[in-house]
Protein backbone atom coordinates (compact mmCIF):
# COMPACT_ATOMS: atom_id res chain seq x y z
CA UNK A 1 0.00 0.00 0.00
CA UNK A 2 1.60 3.32 -1.00
CA UNK A 3 2.16 6.04 1.54
CA UNK A 4 3.19 9.42 0.13
CA UNK A 5 4.84 10.44 3.39
CA UNK A 6 7.61 7.87 2.86
CA UNK A 7 10.73 8.06 0.70
CA UNK A 8 10.51 6.48 -2.74
CA UNK A 9 14.21 5.56 -2.61
CA UNK A 10 14.29 4.30 0.99
CA UNK A 11 10.92 2.68 1.59
CA UNK A 12 11.21 2.54 5.39
CA UNK A 13 12.21 6.17 5.71
CA UNK A 14 9.39 8.52 6.59
CA UNK A 15 9.99 11.99 5.16
CA UNK A 16 6.79 13.81 6.13
CA UNK A 17 6.02 13.64 9.83
CA UNK A 18 2.96 14.64 11.80
CA UNK A 19 2.54 14.64 15.58
CA UNK A 20 0.85 11.21 15.50
CA UNK A 21 3.69 9.44 13.73
CA UNK A 22 6.38 11.26 15.73
CA UNK A 23 4.50 10.65 18.99
CA UNK A 24 4.25 6.96 18.16
CA UNK A 25 7.98 6.75 17.44
CA UNK A 26 8.72 8.50 20.75
CA UNK A 27 6.39 6.15 22.59
CA UNK A 28 7.77 2.93 21.13
CA UNK A 29 9.76 2.41 17.91
CA UNK A 30 8.25 -1.07 17.47
CA UNK A 31 4.73 0.33 17.74
CA UNK A 32 5.78 2.90 15.15
CA UNK A 33 7.01 0.10 12.86
CA UNK A 34 3.77 -1.85 13.12
CA UNK A 35 1.28 1.03 12.99
CA UNK A 36 2.92 3.69 10.82
CA UNK A 37 5.43 1.90 8.59
CA UNK A 38 3.50 -1.34 8.08
CA UNK A 39 0.07 0.24 8.57
CA UNK A 40 -1.40 -2.35 10.95
CA UNK A 41 -4.35 -1.14 13.02
CA UNK A 42 -6.80 -2.90 15.33
CA UNK A 43 -9.82 -4.21 13.42
CA UNK A 44 -12.12 -1.88 15.33
CA UNK A 45 -11.23 1.79 15.52
CA UNK A 46 -10.75 3.08 19.08
CA UNK A 47 -13.98 4.59 20.38
CA UNK A 48 -12.00 7.62 21.57
CA UNK A 49 -10.59 8.22 18.10
CA UNK A 50 -13.99 7.72 16.44
CA UNK A 51 -15.72 10.04 18.91
CA UNK A 52 -13.00 12.67 18.47
CA UNK A 53 -13.28 12.53 14.67
CA UNK A 54 -17.07 12.94 14.76
CA UNK A 55 -16.90 15.76 17.33
CA UNK A 56 -14.33 17.68 15.28
CA UNK A 57 -16.28 17.12 12.11
CA UNK A 58 -19.53 18.47 13.59
CA UNK A 59 -17.89 21.57 15.07
CA UNK A 60 -16.02 22.22 11.83
CA UNK A 61 -19.37 22.14 10.04
CA UNK A 62 -20.75 24.65 12.55
CA UNK A 63 -17.82 27.02 12.01
CA UNK A 64 -18.13 26.87 8.22
CA UNK A 65 -21.90 27.36 8.10
CA UNK A 66 -21.75 30.10 10.73
CA UNK A 67 -19.23 32.05 8.64
CA UNK A 68 -21.16 31.43 5.41
CA UNK A 69 -24.58 32.40 6.76
CA UNK A 70 -23.97 34.33 10.01
CA UNK A 71 -26.87 32.30 11.43
CA UNK A 72 -26.09 30.45 14.69
CA UNK A 73 -29.27 28.35 14.74
CA UNK A 74 -28.84 27.23 11.16
CA UNK A 75 -25.22 26.33 11.83
CA UNK A 76 -26.20 24.27 14.90
CA UNK A 77 -28.72 22.31 12.83
CA UNK A 78 -26.04 21.71 10.17
CA UNK A 79 -23.57 20.51 12.82
CA UNK A 80 -26.08 18.12 14.38
CA UNK A 81 -27.10 16.82 10.98
CA UNK A 82 -23.44 16.22 10.18
CA UNK A 83 -22.94 14.29 13.43
CA UNK A 84 -26.07 12.22 12.77
CA UNK A 85 -24.96 11.37 9.24
CA UNK A 86 -21.35 10.64 10.22
CA UNK A 87 -22.56 8.20 12.87
CA UNK A 88 -24.94 6.25 10.65
CA UNK A 89 -23.82 2.96 9.19
CA UNK A 90 -25.28 3.12 5.70
CA UNK A 91 -24.26 -0.46 4.92
CA UNK A 92 -26.14 -1.95 7.85
CA UNK A 93 -28.73 0.88 7.92
CA UNK A 94 -28.32 1.48 11.63
CA UNK A 95 -26.64 3.98 13.98
CA UNK A 96 -23.00 3.75 15.05
CA UNK A 97 -22.90 1.09 17.72
CA UNK A 98 -20.52 2.19 20.47
CA UNK A 99 -20.47 0.06 23.59
CA UNK A 100 -18.88 2.91 25.57
CA UNK A 101 -21.33 4.43 28.02
CA UNK A 102 -19.59 7.82 27.89
CA UNK A 103 -18.73 8.05 24.23
CA UNK A 104 -21.57 7.05 21.96
CA UNK A 105 -23.90 8.57 19.40
CA UNK A 106 -26.24 10.21 21.89
CA UNK A 107 -23.48 11.71 24.07
CA UNK A 108 -21.72 12.95 20.93
CA UNK A 109 -24.73 14.90 19.73
CA UNK A 110 -25.51 16.13 23.24
CA UNK A 111 -21.91 17.32 23.60
CA UNK A 112 -22.06 19.19 20.28
CA UNK A 113 -25.37 20.89 21.18
CA UNK A 114 -24.26 21.80 24.71
CA UNK A 115 -20.90 23.11 23.48
CA UNK A 116 -22.56 25.33 20.89
CA UNK A 117 -25.08 26.55 23.49
CA UNK A 118 -22.33 27.44 25.93
CA UNK A 119 -20.17 29.18 23.33
CA UNK A 120 -22.93 30.82 21.35
CA UNK A 121 -21.18 34.13 22.12
CA UNK A 122 -17.67 32.80 21.79
CA UNK A 123 -14.83 35.06 23.01
CA UNK A 124 -12.57 33.08 20.66
CA UNK A 125 -13.17 34.57 17.23
CA UNK A 126 -12.34 32.26 14.34
CA UNK A 127 -9.86 33.88 11.96
CA UNK A 128 -11.14 34.31 8.43
CA UNK A 129 -8.60 33.37 5.77
CA UNK A 130 -7.82 35.48 2.72
CA UNK A 131 -10.10 33.20 0.66
CA UNK A 132 -13.02 34.09 2.94
CA UNK A 133 -13.14 30.68 4.62
CA UNK A 134 -12.88 30.15 8.37
CA UNK A 135 -9.53 28.92 9.68
CA UNK A 136 -10.73 25.51 10.83
CA UNK A 137 -9.26 22.04 10.16
CA UNK A 138 -6.27 23.61 8.50
CA UNK A 139 -3.70 21.35 6.95
CA UNK A 140 -0.09 22.53 7.17
CA UNK A 141 3.21 21.30 5.81
CA UNK A 142 6.65 22.83 5.66
CA UNK A 143 10.26 21.79 5.23
CA UNK A 144 12.43 21.58 8.33
CA UNK A 145 16.16 22.28 8.40
CA UNK A 146 16.80 18.59 9.03
CA UNK A 147 17.91 16.49 6.07
CA UNK A 148 16.83 12.91 5.50
CA UNK A 149 19.25 10.16 4.36
CA UNK A 150 17.91 10.49 0.79
CA UNK A 151 19.08 14.12 0.79
CA UNK A 152 15.74 15.88 0.94
CA UNK A 153 14.55 17.90 3.93
CA UNK A 154 12.25 16.31 6.44
CA UNK A 155 8.75 17.76 6.32
CA UNK A 156 6.54 18.61 9.27
CA UNK A 157 2.82 18.39 8.60
CA UNK A 158 -0.54 18.00 10.27
CA UNK A 159 -3.85 19.66 10.92
CA UNK A 160 -4.84 22.51 13.21
CA UNK A 161 -8.37 22.43 14.60
CA UNK A 162 -8.90 26.17 14.62
CA UNK A 163 -7.08 29.50 14.50
CA UNK A 164 -8.68 32.27 16.52
CA UNK A 165 -8.17 35.79 17.77
CA UNK A 166 -8.29 36.12 21.53
CA UNK A 167 -7.38 39.27 23.42
CA UNK A 168 -6.26 40.70 20.09
CA UNK A 169 -3.75 37.92 19.62
CA UNK A 170 -3.84 34.92 17.28
CA UNK A 171 -4.05 31.52 18.92
CA UNK A 172 -4.15 27.89 17.87
CA UNK A 173 -7.04 25.95 19.39
CA UNK A 174 -7.04 22.20 19.85
CA UNK A 175 -10.22 20.40 20.88
CA UNK A 176 -10.09 17.46 23.26
CA UNK A 177 -12.79 15.17 24.59
CA UNK A 178 -12.40 13.11 27.73
CA UNK A 179 -14.50 11.18 30.20
CA UNK A 180 -12.07 12.24 32.91
CA UNK A 181 -12.14 15.34 35.05
CA UNK A 182 -11.19 18.59 33.36
CA UNK A 183 -11.43 20.56 36.60
CA UNK A 184 -8.29 21.94 38.18
CA UNK A 185 -4.99 22.59 36.48
CA UNK A 186 -3.98 18.94 36.40
CA UNK A 187 -5.82 18.23 33.16
CA UNK A 188 -4.16 21.07 31.25
CA UNK A 189 -0.75 20.57 32.85
CA UNK A 190 -0.29 17.31 30.95
CA UNK A 191 -0.03 19.23 27.68
CA UNK A 192 3.27 20.80 28.71
CA UNK A 193 5.54 19.31 27.64
CA UNK A 194 3.62 17.51 24.95
CA UNK A 195 4.76 16.73 21.42
CA UNK A 196 1.36 17.27 19.79
CA UNK A 197 0.81 20.73 21.30
CA UNK A 198 4.41 21.75 20.59
CA UNK A 199 3.96 20.68 16.97
CA UNK A 200 0.81 22.80 16.67
CA UNK A 201 2.47 25.74 18.42
CA UNK A 202 5.44 25.49 16.08
CA UNK A 203 3.23 25.16 13.01
CA UNK A 204 1.14 28.15 14.06
CA UNK A 205 4.21 30.28 14.57
CA UNK A 206 5.99 29.24 11.36
CA UNK A 207 3.40 28.34 8.74
CA UNK A 208 0.78 30.89 9.65
CA UNK A 209 3.40 33.46 10.53
CA UNK A 210 2.01 34.18 13.98
CA UNK A 211 5.15 35.45 15.70
CA UNK A 212 3.40 36.38 18.92
CA UNK A 213 1.85 32.98 19.35
CA UNK A 214 2.30 31.84 22.94
CA UNK A 215 1.11 28.28 22.80
CA UNK A 216 -2.15 26.48 22.24
CA UNK A 217 -5.61 26.87 23.76
CA UNK A 218 -7.01 23.49 24.80
CA UNK A 219 -10.77 23.48 24.29
CA UNK A 220 -11.74 20.55 26.52
CA UNK A 221 -15.03 18.69 26.76
CA UNK A 222 -15.74 16.26 29.54
CA UNK A 223 -18.23 13.69 28.29
CA UNK A 224 -20.15 11.91 31.00
CA UNK A 225 -23.16 9.61 30.83
CA UNK A 226 -25.64 12.29 31.93
CA UNK A 227 -23.89 15.55 31.09
CA UNK A 228 -21.10 17.25 29.14
CA UNK A 229 -19.09 20.14 30.49
CA UNK A 230 -16.46 22.36 28.95
CA UNK A 231 -13.36 24.19 30.01
CA UNK A 232 -10.58 26.02 28.24
CA UNK A 233 -6.97 26.08 29.30
CA UNK A 234 -3.55 26.89 27.93
CA UNK A 235 -0.50 24.96 26.87
CA UNK A 236 1.95 27.86 26.98
CA UNK A 237 5.16 27.87 24.97
CA UNK A 238 7.93 30.44 25.17
CA UNK A 239 10.22 31.01 22.17
CA UNK A 240 12.96 29.13 24.08
CA UNK A 241 10.66 26.17 24.68
CA UNK A 242 9.74 26.20 20.99
CA UNK A 243 13.41 26.14 20.07
CA UNK A 244 14.10 23.32 22.53
CA UNK A 245 11.28 21.25 21.05
CA UNK A 246 12.69 21.81 17.56
CA UNK A 247 16.13 20.60 18.71
CA UNK A 248 14.48 17.52 20.17
CA UNK A 249 12.69 16.94 16.89
CA UNK A 250 16.05 16.87 15.09
CA UNK A 251 17.31 14.24 17.50
CA UNK A 252 14.28 12.03 16.93
CA UNK A 253 14.50 12.41 13.15
CA UNK A 254 18.13 11.27 13.26
CA UNK A 255 17.08 8.32 15.36
CA UNK A 256 14.30 7.50 12.91
CA UNK A 257 16.88 7.57 10.10
CA UNK A 258 19.11 5.13 11.99
CA UNK A 259 16.23 2.75 12.62
CA UNK A 260 15.21 2.87 8.96
CA UNK A 261 18.77 2.25 7.75
CA UNK A 262 19.18 -0.66 10.16
CA UNK A 263 15.62 -1.85 9.50
CA UNK A 264 15.24 -2.39 13.21
CA UNK A 265 12.81 -0.59 15.49
CA UNK A 266 13.41 -1.59 19.13
CA UNK A 267 10.64 -2.24 21.63
CA UNK A 268 10.21 0.26 24.44
CA UNK A 269 8.83 -2.18 26.97
CA UNK A 270 8.18 0.58 29.50
CA UNK A 271 5.33 1.83 27.29
CA UNK A 272 3.38 -1.42 26.92
CA UNK A 273 0.90 -0.54 29.69
CA UNK A 274 0.31 3.09 28.75
CA UNK A 275 -2.79 4.51 27.10
CA UNK A 276 -4.95 1.66 28.31
CA UNK A 277 -2.45 -0.90 27.02
CA UNK A 278 -0.67 -0.92 23.67
CA UNK A 279 -2.82 -2.51 20.95
CA UNK A 280 0.25 -4.45 19.76
CA UNK A 281 0.95 -6.08 23.10
CA UNK A 282 -0.75 -9.30 21.92
CA UNK A 283 1.83 -9.43 19.09
CA UNK A 284 4.94 -8.33 20.97
CA UNK A 285 4.17 -10.91 23.64
CA UNK A 286 4.54 -13.71 21.06
CA UNK A 287 7.75 -15.31 19.88
CA UNK A 288 9.31 -13.24 17.05
CA UNK A 289 9.02 -15.93 14.37
CA UNK A 290 5.22 -16.05 14.80
CA UNK A 291 4.48 -12.33 14.83
CA UNK A 292 3.79 -11.86 11.12
CA UNK A 293 1.01 -14.40 11.40
CA UNK A 294 -0.44 -12.72 14.47
CA UNK A 295 -0.39 -9.33 12.80
CA UNK A 296 -2.23 -10.66 9.76
CA UNK A 297 -4.87 -12.39 11.85
CA UNK A 298 -5.53 -9.75 14.52
CA UNK A 299 -5.18 -6.47 12.59
CA UNK A 300 -6.12 -4.80 9.33
CA UNK A 301 -4.05 -2.51 7.15
CA UNK A 302 -5.02 1.15 7.19
CA UNK A 303 -2.41 3.52 5.85
CA UNK A 304 -1.63 6.52 8.05
CA UNK A 305 -0.54 9.15 5.56
CA UNK A 306 0.07 12.53 7.20
CA UNK A 307 0.19 14.24 3.81
CA UNK A 308 -3.48 13.60 3.18
CA UNK A 309 -5.24 16.92 3.39
CA UNK A 310 -8.35 17.40 5.54
CA UNK A 311 -9.28 21.03 5.12
CA UNK A 312 -7.64 24.10 3.68
CA UNK A 313 -3.93 24.66 3.39
CA UNK B 1 -49.95 13.40 15.66
CA UNK B 2 -48.04 12.69 18.88
CA UNK B 3 -44.62 14.28 19.25
CA UNK B 4 -41.68 12.12 18.31
CA UNK B 5 -39.32 10.95 21.01
CA UNK B 6 -35.59 11.52 20.63
CA UNK B 7 -35.13 7.78 20.31
CA UNK B 8 -37.51 7.71 17.35
CA UNK B 9 -35.66 10.51 15.58
CA UNK B 10 -32.26 9.02 16.38
CA UNK B 11 -33.27 5.68 14.90
CA UNK B 12 -34.14 7.17 11.49
CA UNK B 13 -31.78 7.28 8.54
CA UNK B 14 -30.41 10.83 9.01
CA UNK B 15 -30.63 11.58 5.30
CA UNK B 16 -34.42 11.31 5.60
CA UNK B 17 -34.65 13.73 8.55
CA UNK B 18 -36.17 17.15 7.97
CA UNK B 19 -34.59 20.27 9.44
CA UNK B 20 -37.57 20.46 11.80
CA UNK B 21 -36.76 17.02 13.16
CA UNK B 22 -33.13 18.01 13.69
CA UNK B 23 -34.36 21.18 15.44
CA UNK B 24 -36.40 19.00 17.80
CA UNK B 25 -33.18 17.24 18.81
CA UNK B 26 -31.43 20.57 19.35
CA UNK B 27 -34.28 22.09 21.39
CA UNK B 28 -34.68 19.03 23.62
CA UNK B 29 -30.95 18.78 24.28
CA UNK B 30 -30.76 22.50 25.01
CA UNK B 31 -33.63 22.08 27.48
CA UNK B 32 -31.81 19.14 29.04
CA UNK B 33 -28.75 21.38 29.44
CA UNK B 34 -30.83 24.08 31.14
CA UNK B 35 -32.16 21.49 33.60
CA UNK B 36 -28.66 20.23 34.25
CA UNK B 37 -27.31 23.74 34.79
CA UNK B 38 -30.05 24.38 37.33
CA UNK B 39 -29.35 21.16 39.18
CA UNK B 40 -25.56 21.26 38.84
CA UNK B 41 -24.65 23.62 41.74
CA UNK B 42 -26.42 21.34 44.23
CA UNK B 43 -25.06 18.22 42.58
CA UNK B 44 -21.49 19.58 42.61
CA UNK B 45 -21.51 19.90 46.38
CA UNK B 46 -22.88 16.40 46.77
CA UNK B 47 -20.34 15.01 44.36
CA UNK B 48 -17.26 16.32 46.18
CA UNK B 49 -16.62 12.85 47.51
CA UNK B 50 -17.52 11.08 44.30
CA UNK B 51 -15.65 13.18 41.76
CA UNK B 52 -15.13 11.92 38.25
CA UNK B 53 -11.81 10.14 37.83
CA UNK B 54 -8.67 12.08 37.12
CA UNK B 55 -6.87 11.22 33.92
CA UNK B 56 -4.01 8.81 34.44
CA UNK B 57 -1.30 7.56 32.12
CA UNK B 58 -3.24 4.35 31.68
CA UNK B 59 -6.19 6.06 30.03
CA UNK B 60 -4.52 8.88 28.16
CA UNK B 61 -5.75 7.21 24.97
CA UNK B 62 -9.07 8.80 25.93
CA UNK B 63 -7.67 12.03 24.48
CA UNK B 64 -6.93 10.67 21.03
CA UNK B 65 -6.98 13.15 18.12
Amino acid sequence: MSNSSFSQALPFMQIAWDSTSMGTLMECPRKYQYSIIEGWQPRQMSVHLAFGIHYHSALETYDRVKVETGDHDRAVVAAVRRALEDTWDYTLNRPWNSDDKNKNRFTLIRTVVWYLAQFREDPLETIILANGKPAVELSFRFETEYVSPEGSPFILCGHLDRLVMWNERPRVVDRKTSKNSIEGEEFFARFTPDNQMSTYDFAGSVVYNLPILEGVIIDAAQVMVTFSRFRRGFAHRTPAQRHEWYMNLGHWLRLASQYAEQRFWPMNTKSCGNYGGCPFRPVCSKSPETREGWLASLYVKRTWDPLQIRGDI
Amino acid sequence: MSPQSLDQIFSKDPKTLTDDEVRIIVKRLEAERENWLTAEPKASKAKKTAASPTLSLEDLGDLEL
